[in-house]
């Protein structure tokens, strides 16, 4: 008898939870700039994906002298490089480095700064004060002379750029993280949870992260967008992916020196790497009014 | 008053040793070592071994990181660099006017277009000019500063030449690095401010303003504007002293011989006291900065200012 009424009530809570994702989704829908984000943001993860397909990598890499230089064509869709490269391979390549840095980079901040914010505000005190006071060490060093310094230090490859821009973005997690957890943890309910004995755990993942989660996913959407912006700019500096592989901000660098007679290497790298970080900040702020609906007149 | 600021100079101490010890190991990470550093490839290993030895290299890490704190507070000896012999903040001092000059005008333009722009379309929020800044905002936002850097060159250098491509000799050179970070620095402090306005424009006691009959001007200007300058000014703070250390892509576009720029040919090369002490003005200055955003609080907010006196 009472397990079929706790089954319902938890089929209940089922439903509820896809009915409040429904009507966020149907929010998020009703935001057209947002939904353009999201559409093309998912071409450019397919782009991705399916890089092979639409291009063969060897377009992007085989050096051929004879078609140097050259602008965009019906042959190279956006040109060739100073090495007779296609930039179009190259661009479409290049997206598998920027996207998977910029989701992996957020996914571990998430991971860490959440783990760290959330017990800096769910147990106050002393492991506040600690693990605050490590952050704000990190938050004094310029994050881009950091990053700089950690690919120095562990040599230039996609693992360690991808350990540079993560650890320079942690603290804002983890201050996040931490406020956000602070205003629901004074709530009542909360009271109650501890009141019948539910586990610290339990607490955190069960009742505190489901209320606080709106502002974290915004915040890791737009994420996405300054880790692609911070990869391609160490990448730019030399400090990341190595030639001859594909990255947008080492075509740009290389573009550096035959920028005056040939604008088109400027060009397709730069619009790609703006417009997959606009788009990331378009669905963020799409997120974010359909996650508050205060926010909406 | 006075205790807080002193309580908060004591508590930049634990922070900066803390940035002392997090470059010192990222640095003693970095392959290479300064004997060879300073001798040169073809110098014989014997030399750079007994180099090493007088520089204290051969010691363990502990030993090097105490000696390295030891020098600097009972001698304020920040070392000499390992690749010019010269006292490291001879450099410093010859680099940080260039990174200053970028920093104050840029964070001076910004600020005038981010905020000026961010109350305007909060106050006429759906109008055009809203649309108009806000979509120009997200634009700006989503641009790296190192692209628009380059576009800035190849149409305002090579196109139309008004401005040089790189250099610090005259003040024109200094006019395509500012407009680079400024347009980032205000699209992102448009949107900040365009939100916090809103949020205190439907405030209860902006409500209570307008009943009282108090005019548009005096309800934007008196009560919203004063309440939501807060997370305005930390940002500015944090803005500022991020590009004292963070314009080094830019300095890199333009060639301009800055403290950031100095300081990456230093990780570069491995010249590990140019980079500690680097690192480490810049830390102590981002200190200073947040501490002064903190004090401006108090000016601004009256129950701020409550709060320190206790």
């Amino acid at each position: 008898m009472s397990n079929t009424a706790a089954a319902k009530a938890h089929s209940g809570k089922k439903s509820k939870k896809n009915s409040q994702l429904k009507e966020v989704w149907r929010r998020f829908r009703k935001n057209k700039s947002a939904m353009v984000g999201l559409i093309i943001l998912i071409l450019f993860a397919l782009c991705a994906i399916f890089a092979d397909l639409i291009v063969p990598y060897e377009r992007g890499i085989d050096q051929d002298g004879s078609v140097r230089l050259q602008g965009p064509s019906a042959e190279h869709w956006f040109g060739t490089d100073a090495f007779g490269r296609d930039t179009f391979a190259r661009v479409v390549h290049g997206s598998r480095v920027s996207l998977s840095i910029g989701f992996a980079a957020v996914g571990i901040s998430l991971i860490l700064g959440g783990f760290l914010g959330a017990a800096a505000g769910y147990y106050g005190g002393r492991a506040d004060n600690i693990i605050m006071r490590i952050m704000d060490v990190f938050t004094c060093v310029p994050g881009i002379l950091l990053a700089l310094a950690i690919v120095a230090a562990l040599g230039s490859s996609m693992t360690n750029l991808l350990i540079a821009v993560t650890i320079s973005s942690i603290p804002g997690f983890v201050r996040l993280v931490r406020s956000s957890i602070l205003t629901v943890v004074e709530n009542d309910f909360i009271e109650a949870a501890r009141s019948y004995g539910a586990k610290d755990f339990r607490i955190i993942t069960k009742y505190i992260l489901p209320n606080a989660i709106g502002p974290i996913i915004v915040q890791a959407t737009m994420g996405i967008a300054s880790m692609i912006l911070s990869a391609s700019g160490l990448s730019y500096m030399g400090m990341g992916i190595q030639p001859p592989r594909p990255e947008w901000g080492a075509m740009l660098s290389e573009a550096k020196d035959y920028m005056r007679t040939d604008p088109h290497l400027l060009l397709f790298p730069g619009f790609a790497i703006l417009i997959s970080a606009l788009c990331f900040n378009l669905v963020g702020d799409g997120l974010r009014d359909a996650l508050d609906p205060k926010l909406k007149d | 008053m006075y205790r807080y600021v002193i309580k908060r100079l004591l508590f930049t101490i634990p922070v900066l040793l803390g940035v002392t010890f997090i470059v010192f190991t990222i640095m003693a990470l970095t392959p290479g070592d300064p004997g060879r550093l300073i001798l040169g490839q073809t110098a014989r290993q014997e030399a750079v071994d007994q180099l090493n030895h007088e520089l204290g290299y051969d010691q363990p890490f502990f030993t090097r990181f105490f000696n390295y704190i030891k020098d600097i507070v009972t001698k304020f000896d920040f070392g000499v660099s390992y690749r010019t012999q010269q006292p490291v903040f001879d450099e410093i001092w010859a680099r940080f006017p260039f990174t200053l000059r970028l920093a104050v005008f840029s964070i001076i333009f910004s600020s005038l277009i981010g905020v000026s722009l961010g109350i305007l379309s909060a106050v006429k929020q759906y109008t055009f000019i809203d649309t108009f800044s806000t979509v120009m905002a997200m634009f700006f936002a989503a641009i790296p500063g190192f692209w628009l850097g380059m576009m800035l060159i190849y149409f305002f250098s090579y196109k139309i030449p008004i401005f040089p491509t790189h250099g610090a000799d005259s003040w024109d050179g200094f006019v395509l690095p500012i407009i680079t970070l400024t347009l980032g620095g205000a699209a992102s402090l448009l949107r900040l401010t365009r939100s916090t306005m809103l949020e205190t424009i439907r405030a209860d006691y902006i409500r209570t303003a307008r009943a009282k009959g108090a005019s548009q001007k005096i309800v934007i200007w008196r009560h919203a504007l004063k309440n939501a300058l807060l997370p305005i000014i930390t940002v500015l703070g944090m803005q500022f002293g991020g590009l004292l250390g963070g314009a080094v892509i830019t300095e890199t576009v333009f060639a301009i011989p800055g403290l950031g720029m100095h300081i990456v040919t230093a990780i570069r090369q491995k010249d590990v006291p140019v980079v500690m002490s680097g690192t480490l003005f810049l830390a102590a200055l981002f200190c200073i900065i947040m501490l002064l955003v903190d004090l401006l609080y108090a000016f601004i907010d009256p129950r701020i200012r409550a709060k320190y006196s206790r």
